[in-house]
């Protein structure tokens, strides 16, 4: 089909005007719009992070400030708040992706059996990926209130967990993750779902006909079988999870007083508060650096012939 | 003996889930139904006509005095908007990337993406003083611009997955009847590939509605901000009644709800860009 392919398309190259340049047509206005949205705003950021930027100040010559080279980078290593930040983040994402992970399976391999209305519980389960993110810290906030909050309420009624888990230094960062699993877990549901269906039978059946136990069938079939599958799924929600902003703005805002705060939060707080876009863009500029590492697998397991 | 008990423990398990994932949207519903006082006052119950009289009061409130129906209209116009502009250029984008093998295309094609993993402030940032300048700063139109890039990486992947989907051999036969390049796009491959259009826009959309940083970074008033940012902002401002907290969140995500479910087909191959079909 190949060579097929290209004599048609040579066929073509007498053709009109438009048809010649078909493909510089289909591109130009995508790559325009990405280098006006993303390549310039970055290559200014380049600019800006290696200067005392400060969009405060009153001169021109003030705002562009002077070269101070590396230095921003070197303010936030040595920012207890940065490194702070940090571990949060990390923290926060290997929690939550290890937690959503394990019951994103769990519910798939209780989905995938024939139950009776299952369309609607498979509905019923993804609905909290949909919800708005900002919406999530809202419900979440809601529940933990102290006045009207239902979890709230279950704790001081009970007294099986602690109350008030959002305003908690040592409970907020736990507030944060049980709201983020409860609306990504379905993330990895829906996609091991979708592959739980498309795996051949006949190793199952071959498995049980041996009387290899549920267990390791799922342990020697299902797991290696899904591996391609698990590992995109973990890398797309892992970078989502380490660069997650909503949830705690809304949620905590970094609080109680630095308990909560994410690179995310740290980057806003430097740059719409304090107005230090240097520090703000390194901060910025070291997430992308740890992202890109991390991603640089998914290119490989993406379709792209 | 023992189907019986696991055919329980499945029941079990499917029940945790459902209700651990309905919980806080029924919770949220329900509560928004009462009165500031009824929720004080009857935190537990959950069916509101039971203990507290039911209202839609918190619904006025917010809709009008808070001007969520502005804001409604902001989110659907960007949403729309933004998603419209990228499917335009997009598709053309994928088309190409789909039935032509130029240089560069696989490197073209990781480029668009990657920009889908930015932090949203490495961008963020220089895009608000870019917008300074150039007057876009709390504009609808602004914020599509921003939302149809965002939304590219989507399109272009998906739709190149769908285009491929579509034999080649269609579009060489209309080429050889004479039809341009252009025309077998839009005559051949196009209508073969709508429904993964109108998925992919509706998913775009969906995107987009959800959005929370650049629009609070980029937008300020009812002028412009779309209910995510009215609602994040609604949290942070005192003195705000809680059961209109709740009706805000309800009325915000009803749209996305309504999207979600025509598109859930296809919500496994979005979220993957085109690399798991999904059944």
């Amino acid at each position: 089909m190949g060579v097929r392919k290209e004599m048609v398309m040579k066929m073509h190259r007498r053709r009109p005007l438009l048809d010649r340049f078909m493909v510089p047509i289909c591109i130009i206005p995508t790559v325009a719009l990405i280098v006006f949205l993303a390549a310039y705003p970055l290559a200014w950021s380049v600019y800006v992070v290696v200067r005392t930027w400060n969009p405060t100040s009153a001169t021109l010559a003030a705002r562009e400030g002077y070269f101070v080279g590396l230095s921003n980078f070197g303010y936030i290593v040595t920012d207890a708040l940065f490194s702070k930040s940090f571990q949060n983040s990390l923290y926060f994402t290997i929690v939550v992706v290890a937690i959503e992970f394990w019951l994103g399976m769990l519910a798939a391999l209780l989905l995938f059996e024939e139950v009776r209305l299952g369309r609607i519980w498979r509905t019923m389960c993804i609905m909290p990926m949909i919800v708005t993110p900002v919406v999530v810290g809202v419900v979440w906030r809601g529940l933990w209130s102290s006045q009207f909050g239902f979890m709230n309420f279950i704790a001081t009624a009970t007294g099986l967990f602690p109350d008030v888990w959002l305003a908690r230094v040592e409970w907020a960062m736990n507030a944060l993750i049980l709201a983020d699993v409860w609306e990504w877990y379905p993330f990895f549901f829906l996609i091991f779902l979708s592959g739980l269906y498309a795996l051949p039978r006949e190793p199952f059946e071959a498995a049980q006909i041996d009387g290899a136990s549920s267990l390791s069938a799922f342990r020697y079939l299902t797991l290696p079988m899904l591996a391609p599958l698990i590992v995109l799924a973990i890398i797309l929600r892992a970078v989502d999870a380490f660069r997650t902003f909503d949830l705690i703005y809304v949620g905590t805002a970094g609080g109680p007083g630095t308990v909560t705060m994410t690179l995310s939060m740290y980057s806003f707080q430097y740059s719409f508060m304090f107005w230090r876009e240097g520090i703000a863009l390194a901060s910025a500029f070291l997430m992308m650096f740890a992202t890109v590492v991390f991603t640089y697998p998914l290119v490989k397991l993406l379709r792209f012939e | 003996m023992s189907r019986i008990y696991r055919r329980i423990a499945l029941y079990l398990g499917i029940f945790f889930f459902v209700a651990f994932s309905f919980f806080p949207i029924l919770w949220m519903a329900l509560n928004s139904l009462k009165t500031a006082a009824g929720m004080l006052e009857h935190p537990l119950a959950l069916i509101p006509i039971v203990q507290t009289p039911v209202t839609l009061a918190a619904y006025y409130t917010v809709l009008f005095d808070k001007q969520f129906i502005v804001m409604i209209m902001n989110s659907f116009i960007i949403g729309f908007s933004a998603a419209g502009l990228s499917l335009l250029i997009g598709t053309l984008t994928a088309y190409a990337m789909s039935r032509y093998h130029f240089r560069w295309r696989r490197d073209l094609a990781v480029w668009i993406l990657s920009t889908r993993f930015f932090p949203a402030f490495a961008t963020a940032i220089p895009l608000y003083f870019m917008f300074v300048n150039l007057g876009l700063l709390n504009n609808r139109f602004g914020l599509a611009l921003v939302y149809a890039g965002m939304d590219l990486p989507f399109v272009v992947w998906n739709m190149k997955a769908f285009f491929d989907e579509v034999p080649f051999e269609l579009d060489e036969s209309a080429l050889l009847d004479g039809c341009t390049r252009i025309g077998a796009l839009f005559r051949v491959a196009l209508p073969l590939a709508m429904a993964g259009l109108v998925a992919t826009g509706i998913f775009c959309v969906i995107i987009n509605w959800n959005e929370f940083a650049f629009g609070l970074i980029l937008t300020s008033t009812a002028v412009a901000e779309p209910v995510t940012v009215g609602a994040g902002a609604m949290m942070g401002r005192r003195g705000i009644e809680w059961n209109g907290m709740l009706a805000g969140g309800v009325v915000a995500i009803l749209p996305v709800v309504v999207f979600a479910l025509i598109v859930q087909k296809y919500l496994v191959r979005g979220l993957t860009f085109g690399a798991v079909k999904g059944r």
